[in-house]
């Protein structure tokens, strides 16, 4: 075998055990454990509220499951609406819920 | 013939890429940018909604909001009692929360009240915070608050305690009692709770008044029955399910959204360019060195061959370059730059610190859309040539 | 041993323009006979080599090796045939310049996948018999072109061919350089292998192993 197919071989075997070693590590420090759900838990559970904190600049980003049609349509300066956040997170799209029927009632 | 690996060709196929230096490493840099910008913005949204479904089974099973003219409204607190007489219904209870605005740091704070002394909240609460104390409201007016919600306080200069100002111009002085654990900081870092009556003055909202009512359920196959139940008594309302939040939760890349728009564009667009060079026929260097294998000997098949070990060695070094940096991009550094597209202009920024997991299917579509694609660009042209008669090219 | 019957070879250069470049050629070569085609470039002689190595087909007419028509053959067996039968010296060698000789020269072996021991042998068999084993290493493009032309004579040795054929093998040397591959031919027929070459250098004709000197002028034999 010719040095340079060795070369290759060392470079691949290099880049796939970086990525291995990459996972090991990320897996064990950097990934949810039980604990750490327990705790996200209990804040939820207490404070009822869904969306994460990531982007709060528009509240139809922040809370955008409870969120209004009004909040996505109306601008308003102080609040700062409409911005790059929302170029990635879209708006909730569960502004109307299904109508009841209710013709068996009344 | 030992192995099915052919060393020699490997070889030849190495020194075919390193004879174009240049053009090659323009290739593999073009082809991990592109890589590692798709599998970072995957890995982000992925690591999203991850941490979203870990805690979607806690939240409330119904919301009730009141809508007047489309816009959310204060809901009367009577309504709690009405329905909490809905057969189904073991508990309703009346919320107060909404924005605080706070315009020295430019900077929407979320403030929930909630009932200080019921006994599962004080379990919640030790699991969660370094130190509270939210008895004794009335001389001790205190707040519990996420961790980014502390510093931007502390940035203006406000330590111990917060100054509200309340709608009729007056202040309301909170003591900071506590701060959320770091480790909530995904979903707590704008966030101020307080004691109901707190709340209702900071957002002068009446005693009979609230923002909105969250409904248990004995049964929850029962859920939709009671909401048609509820819609009937109250035909303004807009009920939010526990269903509904997680298909919202679903919903949040919609991939017709701008930045999974943009993405596939500049990839495509990219994919585009690279193929369009390669499949657009062989310099005539590299036609007449097909010319001359086959005039030694070698068969169509084996000029392919070595095609497709030289375009793949190049794509699967690529991918594998792409992948690693991304891992370490997003997981290890937080996405400095990218993470900006997800934050926007928020001034309260979290440590954007998203839990690792490993999507095989994120990596498998990456791979399937990068390397076999580039190497049927190199393949096709190259069997073109390759099955010209060989005198034609030689001379 | 090798045999065009009947051969006749146009091409299409454009859509009114055909050029004949062999008409009705009827040729038979003898194994471990050396032939010289005589004649002026664009007489047909360059294309008479193609044919005989399968690098082109004939208009129509046969051309049969060792009772095989390989004018008929697909592209994959022409190239296995060519593989296993033919040594081919190139005018311009048509070498990798980058590679190193040694990759030059058992570039034919690389798609059977030989053995490491095999390689070894065949290559320096050949780099001993013309000459080349001490510039094993060496990158092509930095060799004189009589070196590069021992390259080119060893790669296409490398196989043990049958048939060896040559174009113009030396329009590009000096006559030291030429005198030295008439050498190397000499050699080569004292191995028995079949040797068909074209050229219109004076210094092939009259010498004494060379079997048979057939004149080409306008794509017809002239006797």
């Amino acid at each position: 075998m010719n040095k340079k197919t060795l070369y290759l071989i060392y470079i691949f075997s290099a880049l796939l055990s970086l990525i291995i070693i990459e996972t090991i590590y990320l897996s064990s420090e950097k990934s949810m454990s039980s604990a750490l759900v327990e705790k996200k838990m209990a804040f939820v559970e207490l404070v009822g509220l869904p969306d994460l904190a990531i982007s709060t600049e528009a509240t139809f980003v922040r809370h955008r499951s409870l969120s209004d049609i009004f909040s996505i349509y109306k601008d308003d300066g102080t609040l700062r609406e409409y911005f790059p956040s929302t170029y990635a997170i879209s708006h909730s799209h569960i502004i109307n819920p299904v109508v009841i029927k209710r013709d068996n009632e009344k | 013939m030992k192995s099915k690996i052919n060393i020699y060709l490997i070889e030849y196929a190495i020194n075919a890429i390193l004879r174009q230096k240049s053009k090659s490493f323009f290739i593999v840099f073009v082809f991990t940018l592109l890589i590692f910008l798709l599998t970072s913005v995957f890995f982000i949204t992925n690591s999203i909604r991850y941490e979203l479904d870990s805690t979607v089974d806690t939240l409330p099973q119904i919301i009730v909001q009141k809508i007047k003219a489309g816009r959310h409204y204060d809901i009367d607190v009577d309504a709690v009692d009405n329905i909490i007489e809905i057969a189904g219904v073991s508990d309703a209870v009346a919320r107060v929360w909404g924005y605080y605005y706070f315009e020295n740091a430019g900077v929407n704070f979320s403030v929930v009240g909630i009932e200080q002394y019921e006994k599962q909240y004080k379990n919640s609460f030790e699991k969660i915070a370094d130190k509270f104390d939210l008895s004794d409201t009335e001389s001790n007016p205190s707040m519990v608050v996420g961790h980014g919600v502390k510093k931007t306080m502390h940035q203006s200069y406000y330590k111990e305690y917060f100054n509200f100002i309340k709608p009729d111009g007056t202040l309301k002085k909170v003591n900071i009692a506590g701060v959320f654990d770091a480790d909530t900081q995904l979903e707590s870092n704008d966030i101020i709770v307080t004691s109901k009556e707190i709340a209702r003055e900071i957002f002068d909202i009446d005693e009979a008044k609230a923002t909105d009512i969250v409904v248990k359920v004995a049964n929850p196959k029962e859920i939709p029955m009671i909401v048609s139940k509820i819609k009937s008594i109250y035909p303004d309302s807009r009920i939010i399910t526990s269903q509904d939040l997680k298909v919202s939760y679903q919903n949040i890349f919609d991939y017709k959204s701008g930045i999974f728009l943009a993405l596939f564009i500049v990839s495509l667009f990219t994919f585009f360019i690279i193929i369009y060079d390669k499949s657009s026929g062989l310099s005539s260097e590299e036609k007449r060195e097909i010319g001359i294998l086959k005039a030694i000997g070698w068969r169509v098949d084996d000029v392919l061959k070595e095609k497709f070990y030289e375009s793949f060695i190049i794509s699967f070094f690529a991918y594998i370059l792409g992948v690693g940096l991304s891992f370490a991009y997003v997981y290890i550094f937080g996405a400095p730059i990218l993470q900006n597209i997800f934050v926007g202009y928020s001034q309260l920024k979290t440590s954007f610190e998203l839990p690792f997991i490993f999507d095989a299917q994120t990596l498998f579509l990456v791979f399937f859309l990068s390397v076999p694609i580039y190497v049927a660009a190199t393949i096709i042209p190259s069997w073109k040539v390759a099955t010209l008669e060989a005198d034609e090219v030689i001379r | 041993m090798i045999e065009l019957k009947n051969i006749i070879k146009r091409y299409e250069l454009n859509k009114n323009d055909i050029v004949t470049a062999l008409d009705d050629i009827n040729l038979k070569i003898k194994e471990g006979e050396l032939v010289v085609l005589k004649g002026a470039s664009g007489s047909g002689k360059s294309t008479i080599l193609s044919l005989i190595a399968a690098l082109s087909k004939p208009t129509s007419g046969e051309v049969v090796v060792d009772e095989k028509k390989i004018s008929k053959l697909p592209d994959n067996f022409a190239s296995v045939y060519r593989r296993d039968n033919i040594g081919f010296i190139f005018q311009k060698y048509n070498l990798i310049p980058t590679l190193s000789v040694k990759e030059n020269i058992i570039l034919p072996l690389v798609p059977l996948n030989p053995d490491a021991n095999e390689v070894q042998e065949k290559l320096d068999k050949v780099t001993k018999m013309f000459n080349i084993s001490h510039k094993e290493d060496s990158i092509v493009r930095n060799l004189s072109g009589g070196e590069q032309q021992r390259v080119a004579i060893a790669r296409a040795n490398v196989n043990n061919p049958k048939i060896v054929i040559a174009d113009e093998p030396t329009a590009n040397l000096d006559e030291k350089l030429s005198l030295n591959f008439i050498e190397i031919l000499r050699e080569l027929k004292a191995l028995n292998k079949t040797i068909v070459i074209a050229t219109h250098d004076p210094l092939f004709f009259d010498l004494d192993f060379v079997d048979r000197e057939i004149q080409v002028h306008n794509g017809k034999i002239i006797l």
